[in-house]
């Protein structure tokens, strides 16, 4: 950028000082011309003077000729010789009517030249006479030289215009030299300028060249690194693509063996379903032949026992119903595990009311408040819903045995948009720390004394809520009552991913 | 070898204990007295048939009630229900499962082979006792039984 405004201030000058030497050479030619005019003016000048002076000297020359000789042919060249000298006379005024200090000259010449000639003129008209001409025949002594005055005029004259020619030449001479010298300096000058601008070219060629080698060079190092970049890149291409292979025959290993897997659960799970069906079913057979014979024992042979043989025949046959009472419990939650979900709409309120059509066993001759809320329809298996309900509602009742009045409550809560159902009693509770154990099978929390049970029924009542996707828990204090809650499903999960995880958790 | 009596009930049982109970429920509701038990399939199966040491038997006398019970040696009990209700001979049978299980499968099997009632042995003896009770009562007194020409060939 610097060359570039160098170059053009430098070529920029170089045309303007050739611009001003021209303009100079002009002036100069112009003002030699003048000089010129000048010179020749004066020398025009100097020519009248001498041709004034000469015309005087023949004018005399031709009266002392005409005197001498009376040859009228002297007369006649006078005459027109004093005719010459005026008419010189009176150009010369025209010639110098620029010059006052010549028309003063000129002021006094002119009654000096009238008064020699009209002397001149008198001499020649006396000397035509024959008395006077030969008085005065004397060629010698009969001179009339231009006067002294007219001489002195004449001189001064041509020193003044000789003066004023060696003026002029000198002027022009200088004035010439002047311009010479400038348009020499110019020309010098501007020739350098361009030498400096041809050299700043030169210079800034050379730098780019140079910067065109680096940006060639730059080129081609930024092609081969592209080159090296492009080939590692299909290089590690291909290696992701290899590694992609791998990933998918992993995940295709992966996926079968997961399938494997799921499968191989599947079986065992239905392996072990059925062997607990196949156990829980077995046990009944020797159970009922005890129940059978211990019966016969004491229906028909009871007059051969003692009390006490009565006594254990008795024992028999109540820890056969209680076993019997747990192997249907096991065959009923093996069943829920196995048995396909029926889902329909159903009406709550109604599951509630046949729930407690099958409790007389124990509600018989019981004060019980039920304070049943209407409930809604809900997306459900009926059957295994209202064994859920008879499960809580016969929990309910049993724990609430030692109450004068129990008050059992079944209504819902609104959370979040999904209803939780709760049954609520005033019995005797549970210490909330056992609350983990509520849902185990055969886990119990109260004694066999106290409260009879099996410790199936919450066990099944958990596994039908979870295959419906809810959720189920109890809050109770020892002594004041508890509460069981329960949802139907989950908002996150749907139908599918329910029975999905049903298989894995079976 | 004697005039055969009439076998009113068949009992087709393995288990002893459970032969013995059963036998002793159907007594003690004193409604039959010719009682036969067989302790497997096939067994009960010469009996249908008239084969074996039955082959002296004759289709026409047919058992009023068969108790049949599922789970039998060599022969199981869906397999005896299935011959005996394909055989236009025998197809007339009242035949009632009595057993142990009450696996949906069993009784899907048994109603779609043709049994005529299904009933599952409760562990209580007692209980058991009434249902004896009330299925003698019900199809030897209340049921109008097939007649002979039930049994012949078209």
């Amino acid at each position: 950028m610097a060359y570039k405004g160098s170059i053009a201030v430098a070529y920029g000058l170089a045309l303007a000082i050739l611009l001003a030497v021209g303009v100079v050479s002009y002036r100069d030619v112009r003002l030699e011309q003048q000089s010129q005019q000048w010179v020749v003016h004066t020398y025009d000048v100097l020519r009248g003077i001498d041709n004034l002076d000469e015309q005087l000297i023949a004018a005399e020359d031709d009266r002392r000729g005409f005197v001498l000789s009376g040859d009228p042919e002297y007369s006649k060249s006078f005459a027109a010789a004093c005719a010459e000298a005026r008419l010189q006379a009176s150009n010369l005024r025209g010639l110098t009517a620029d010059n006052p200090r010549e028309q003063e000259r000129l002021d006094r010449l002119h009654p000096a030249l009238d008064g020699y000639l009209a002397l001149l003129t008198e001499r020649l008209t006396k000397s035509a006479s024959p008395n006077l001409r030969l008085s005065h025949a004397n060629p010698a002594g009969d001179s009339l030289v231009v006067p002294t005055e007219i001489q002195e005029i004449i001189a001064g004259m041509q020193n003044e215009e000789k003066g004023l020619l060696a003026e002029r030449t000198e002027r022009a001479k200088n004035s010439s030299r002047l311009a010479r010298w400038f348009t020499a300096f110019g020309f010098a000058l501007s020739a350098s300028l361009i030498l400096a601008a041809l050299f700043l070219i030169r210079r800034e060629m050379a730098h780019r060249e140079i910067a065109q080698h680096a940006l060639e060079d730059a080129h081609a190092q930024l092609e081969r690194r592209v080159e090296e970049r492009t080939h590692d890149l299909a290089a590690a291409n291909q290696e992701l693509r290899r590694s992609q292979d791998e990933i998918q025959a992993l995940n295709t290993s992966l996926e079968q063996r997961v399938n494997d897997r799921t499968a191989e659960l599947l079986r065992a799970n239905k392996e072990l379903e059925t062997f607990s069906y196949s156990v829980a079913h077995d046990l009944r057979a020797p159970l009922r032949h005890i129940d059978g014979f211990a019966r016969i024992l004491q229906d028909e042979h009871a007059a051969e026992l003692s009390e006490e043989g009565r006594g254990y025949v008795a024992r028999i046959l109540q820890a056969v119903t209680r076993m019997g009472r747990l192997v249907d419990d096991m065959l009923n939650l093996a069943r829920i595990g196995r048995q396909e979900l029926v889902r329909e709409r159903a009406n709550l309120d109604s599951l509630v009311r046949q729930s407690l059509a099958d409790l007389p066993h124990e509600t018989e001759g019981r004060r019980i408040e039920w304070r049943v809320e209407p409930l809604p329809e809900v997306e459900c298996d009926p059957g295994l819903l209202k064994l859920v309900l008879s499960n809580l509602l016969a929990n309910a009742a049993k724990f609430t045995r030692s109450r004068p009045l129990a008050v059992i409550e079944i209504g819902t809560l609104q959370e979040n948009g999904s209803a939780t159902f709760f049954v609520r009693d005033n019995g005797v509770g549970f210490d909330p720390k056992y609350a983990d154990k509520l849902f185990g099978v055969f886990q119990r929390l109260h004694r066999q004394e106290d409260f009879e049970g099996t410790g199936v029924g919450l066990a099944t009542v958990q596994r039908i809520i979870h295959r419906h996707g809810g959720k189920i828990w109890a809050e109770a204090q020892l002594d004041r009552g508890a509460t069981f809650f329960f949802t139907l499903e989950s908002k996150q999960k749907e139908l599918a991913p329910q029975s999905a995880q049903e298989v894995t958790c079976g | 070898m004697a005039e055969p009596e009439t076998v009113e009930i068949l009992l087709v049982e393995d288990n002893p204990a459970d032969a013995e109970l059963t036998l002793h429920a159907l007594r003690k509701s004193k409604l039959a007295n010719n009682i036969q038990l067989v302790r497997d399939g096939a067994e009960a199966l010469d009996f249908f048939f008239c084969r074996g040491a039955f082959s002296n038997r004759s289709f026409d006398d047919a058992p009023r009630l068969v108790l049949l019970d599922l789970k039998l040696p060599k022969v199981d009990g869906l397999q005896v229900l299935q011959q005996v209700k394909e055989d236009d001979r025998t197809c007339a049978i009242p035949i009632i499962v009595l057993t142990s299980s009450k696996e949906e499968v069993d009784l899907v099997r048994s109603y779609k082979l043709g049994v005529n009632s299904y009933i599952q042995k409760p562990v209580s003896f007692s209980e058991f006792q009434d249902v004896v009770r009330q299925l003698g009562m019900y199809w030897l007194l209340v049921n109008n039984a097939p007649p002979v020409s039930a049994f012949s060939v078209r």
